[in-house]
């Protein structure tokens, strides 16, 4: 036996150091959306989109995108699945050096055994020893996988590597800061403030050039048009300081005069298309931001998404917190770090709807002096807070947001959606913790639309379509809790509604609460539920009054027919008791279908 | 005989004349009919007999949920007319393919089953006056009888004590049977065409003097007939055999007091004398049945909750005891059982006991 170490805490603390953020995330990508191939090229392409809206909405210019995304090279990794089918490895054959990975452990390659349509490729791990076979029949790969004389199952993935480019023509960087926008992660204009964008964290473009120099090792290129100089940049970011590694940089005048970022990326990942997928994105993208012109060039060929209209939405504004549903902590911040020279003041100046008369009346209720702020006793901020919620106040400022409207939410699902009839609501904005925020709902119905599945969701937060992440997301909870069987629609307990129907979502709010860095579900306060439900229920009586005609004409059709199959039976059998000639009582009984419903003893109308 | 006929045909006339009276005026064509259900039935105490209410339905041709039935009762009614034209019978099962026929362009059959032509024949039956014989529709031949009875039927003698071990098959139309010679003190009637051939086999309707029929299961209209002709003309007691069961009970409330469907023709059918020989649940212990109870299953539980309200059995202490014992005892008995005790023991032990000492239930 030996005897145990003592590990001291100075020994201890030697071990402990700064961990960067760059740093973290390259250890918790599955955070920033990249946790598989799929998901990492639409996010990569999203991040970049994101930016250039943000940029040409802020600077007032009608945006005009052009994405591509071109796959370099095809490579396919086969993943070793646990009996339970869960994913416990990988193995790549193609490529520099052929590779297994299990368990977290990267096995030894050994040697590869060829012969005519079999290659045989061995690696080791400690004592155990892996044996890859893979046969070619007609121009098929087929691999097995034996640990010892188990054999091992496997899947098989197609991932490739792929040239990412976006380009907008929005006002540009200045050269100086596009190392810093795009090199260091929480960096960014957007994270410190209260204003409806896109972007907020000043994560995802520098997040997107971490995952591509992760998977590829190449460097992003950066070329940046002000109106005086275009910058064209290449650089890659340097995990452990958190900041660009400039590999070359050339500014120079600008000579074209048109202004813009154009951003190139190489990352591995797996291309598909349809419901979560970079042409899906696209599209969604191009409804909710209809004044845009987006241009797609992808692997299976172009696609153009034009603008419905030349008005430029209204910008979004910065504004204070509104007092409601402040929380405490937040508030006990803002009292130690206010500018104000006492709580009257503070009140006034730092919260937004908050004047003199309501200012005096909070204090009041509140029962306090008119202190210094940060003079203020813990257990006053309580009292303070507690009186702010109890004094009515005007909801926050509406022109802050920057919705869309019924009628550009209309022309946006008009021009990329196949559908008979289309109908908005844009709802007044609510507040949830102190946080304006707007829904507003759009319904496509019939047309091309499937009749016999539950109706799509299509959800966007500031304009940006969320894709993943459906059933954490309050836009989900609110949609099955409407019923809309009211409406015309089927629906089982608790789900969403079956039929020819498209939902149509958008929360614009200064702060989105996500669930998560992802980005991909906003979280379910009970205000925004409820304000999403009133937004479905509005435009439902909209549409009932559409679906409700269509369907009436379809019963009045559908029952003038049945009895027209019936008529001729009628008269026969008549004929036979009466003697009167049967071609006589079927005209006549025809006349009398025509009248419809209305007659005597006819059913009653469908309520 | 002749009147008749031409009375019915005129019935039926009149039926299509009201429908085209209704499309002439240009209104929706309209069929009235008396309503056959629980709700519109009455036990009428003074002949102890289930009548028909006066509640009516009316019945449209341009009503989404009528007109399936509507076209059925009117096409039943042509068929009628032709049969009686032709002075040609139908079975209901030949009516119901009669009937059946997709209509032109259509997936929809005039009828899918044949409990629809079944009841729109019965519908029939109300709207035109007129019985399913009258209309020339007979049910198929499901009972046999024997006995010392000689016959005449469409001209045929016939001696129901003389036709080997099949019996006389009784017709579903039994009204032009003329009776010649009747020499018996009591009908006995049973559900099973099994229990049926051990007594004909045993000759009981020899020893004993009776006429035995059976059906198999519930009784037809012509069996329910042929026993009231003989209970009224020919003064006879009815003794009913059923299993030990709430189906087996349901049989016996049918021929005596008359069915729900068939309420306004009770006074042609119903026999309010009849009674129950068994088995009955006092039967279980006195003949040893125990070991051949079978276990309720929840259609029984229903069922027997269905007739212990009736209300013709509601009054009936003795039948209440009855269904409180079979509830209690949650098991039910078939016939079979008591050929445990020995093959011939129903001919020679259970029947003639069961008679000579009055032992049955009103």
């Amino acid at each position: 036996m030996t005897e145990a170490k003592l590990i001291t805490a100075e020994e201890m603390a030697k071990a402990m150091r700064e961990v960067s953020i760059a740093e973290f995330f390259e250890k918790n990508r599955h955070l920033l959306g990249y946790e598989n191939p799929t998901k990492a090229l639409i996010t990569i392409v999203k991040e970049a989109v994101d930016n250039s809206l943000d940029a040409a909405d802020e600077a007032g210019i009608l945006p005009t995108l052009k994405v591509s995304v071109k796959e370099l090279e095809a490579r396919t990794i086969y993943n070793i699945l646990d009996t339970n089918g869960y994913e416990v490895g990988e193995v790549i054959l193609e490529g520099r050096k052929p590779m297994l990975k299990i368990r977290d452990r990267y096995a030894k390659y050994e040697e590869t055994k060829k012969s005519e349509n079999k290659s045989e490729y061995i690696f080791s791990a400690g004592q155990k020893i892996y044996n890859v076979t893979e046969t070619k029949t007609n121009g098929d790969k087929q691999i097995e996988l034996f640990s010892g004389t188990d054999k091992l199952k496997i899947s098989k993935t197609p991932l490739g590597r792929f040239r990412i480019t976006v380009e907008d023509n929005g006002p540009g960087i200045i050269p100086k800061n596009v190392p810093l926008a795009f090199g260091k992660l929480l960096y960014g204009s957007k994270f410190h403030r209260l204003r409806q964008s896109r972007g907020t964290q000043g994560i995802g473009i520098s997040g997107a050039i971490l995952y591509s120099q992760l998977t590829t090792g190449k460097t992003a290129k950066i070329i940046s048009s002000t109106e005086k100089e275009t910058a064209s940049v290449e650089l890659r970011i340097d995990v452990s300081k958190n900041q660009a590694y400039i590999i070359s940089e050339k500014t120079e005048k600008n000579k074209q005069g048109s202004t813009g970022v154009r951003i190139e990326l190489e990352a591995e990942g797996r291309y598909i298309e349809g419901k979560q997928s970079i042409p899906e994105f696209l599209k969604q993208t191009a409804i909710s931001n209809s004044h845009a012109k987006i241009t797609y060039d992808g692997p299976n060929g172009k696609v153009s998404f034009d603008r419905a209209t030349e008005k430029l939405p209204v910008r979004s504004q910065e504004i204070k917190p509104h007092p409601y549903g402040v929380e405490l902590g937040i508030f006990s911040r803002m009292l130690s770090s206010t500018k104000a020279r006492n709580l009257k003041a503070f009140l006034q100046n730092d919260f937004t709807k908050v004047g003199p008369k309501n200012a005096n009346e909070i204090l009041r209720l509140s029962k306090l002096e008119n202190i210094k702020p940060d003079k203020l006793p813990h257990e006053d901020i309580e009292k303070l807070h507690r009186a702010m919620q109890m004094v009515k106040l005007p909801s926050p400022p509406t022109d802050v947001l920057s919705i869309m409207g019924e009628d550009l939410i209309l022309k946006g699902l008009q021009k990329e959606l196949e559908a008979e009839h289309f109908v908005a609501v844009s709802r007044p904005p609510a507040v949830y913790r102190g946080m304006p925020f707007a829904i507003e709902v759009g319904l496509a119905y019939g047309g091309k639309l499937s009749n016999d599945q539950t109706a799509q969701i299509l959800r966007f937060a500031n304009k940006v379509p969320l894709l993943y992440h459906l059933s954490d997301c309050a836009t989900a909870q609110a949609v099955e809790e409407v019923d809309w069987r009211r409406y015309g629609f089927t629906q089982s307990v608790g789900s969403s509604p079956q039929g020819p129907l498209l939902i149509f979502i958008h929360f614009a709010s200064v702060w989105v609460p996500y669930t998560s860095e992802g980005k991909q579900a906003i979280a379910n306060y009970p205000e925004i539920v409820k304000e999403i439900k009133l937004a479905l229920q509005d435009a439902g009586r909209k549409l009932y009054l559409y679906v409700n005609e269509k369907m009436r004409a379809h019963h009045v059709k559908m029952r003038r027919e049945l009895f027209e199959k019936y008529i001729p039976e009628l008269a026969e059998s008549l004929e036979k008791l009466t003697e009167v000639k049967k071609e006589k009582i079927v005209e006549k009984l025809v006349k009398i279908n025509k009248k419809g419903e209305k007659i005597e003893g006819g059913d009653k109308k469908q309520s | 005989m002749k009147k008749l006929k031409a009375e019915t045909k005129n019935n039926l006339k009149k039926v299509g004349a009201g429908v085209l009276k209704d499309i002439d005026s240009g209104a929706n064509p309209t069929l009235e009919i008396p309503i056959r259900s629980l709700a519109n039935v009455k036990f009428d105490e003074k002949s102890k007999m289930i009548t028909m209410g006066s509640s009516t339905a009316k019945r449209f041709f341009f009503n989404v949920g009528h007109v399936r039935k509507f076209v059925q009762t009117i096409e039943a009614a042509a068929l009628a007319k032709d049969l009686i034209d032709v002075n040609k019978h139908l079975s209901l099962r030949e009516a119901f393919y009669r009937m059946k026929r997709t209509l032109p362009d259509s997936q929809i059959n005039l009828v899918d089953e044949q409990e629809e032509s079944n009841q729109a024949i019965e519908d029939l039956e109300l709207i035109a006056d007129a019985s399913r014989e009258q209309l020339h529709i007979n049910a198929n031949k499901m009972g046999s009888v024997a006995g010392e009875v000689v016959i005449e039927d469409k001209g045929d003698t016939v001696d129901w004590s003389k036709l080997g071990s099949g019996g006389y098959a009784i017709p579903s139309n039994v009204e032009d049977i003329i009776f010649k010679k009747v020499n018996a003190k009591f009908v006995v009637y049973m559900e099973k065409a099994a229990e049926w051939e051990r007594l004909h086999e045993d000759r009981v309707w020899d020893k004993l003097n009776c006429i035995i029929i059976s059906s198999q299961g519930q009784a037809t209209r012509g069996i329910r007939r042929l026993l009231q002709r003989l209970h009224v003309e020919h003064k006879l007691p009815i003794y009913v055999l059923t299993d030990l069961d709430p189906y087996g009970w349901y049989i016996y409330s049918v021929l005596k007091f008359g069915s729900i469907s068939l309420a306004h023709i009770s006074e042609r059918l119903a026999i309010p004398d009849a009674k129950l020989l068994g088995l009955t649940v006092d039967d279980v212990e006195k003949y040893n049945l125990k070991k051949h109870l079978i276990k309720f299953e929840d259609v029984d539980f229903k069922r027997l909750d269905q007739i212990s309200n009736y209300e013709w059995f509601k009054k009936s202490k003795e039948w209440q005891r009855q269904f409180q014992m079979m509830k209690q005892m949650k098991a039910k008995a078939e016939l079979a059982a008591l050929s445990s005790h020995g093959i011939t023991f129903l001919s020679d032990k259970y029947l003639p006991e069961k008679i000579k000492n009055k032992d049955f239930l009103d």
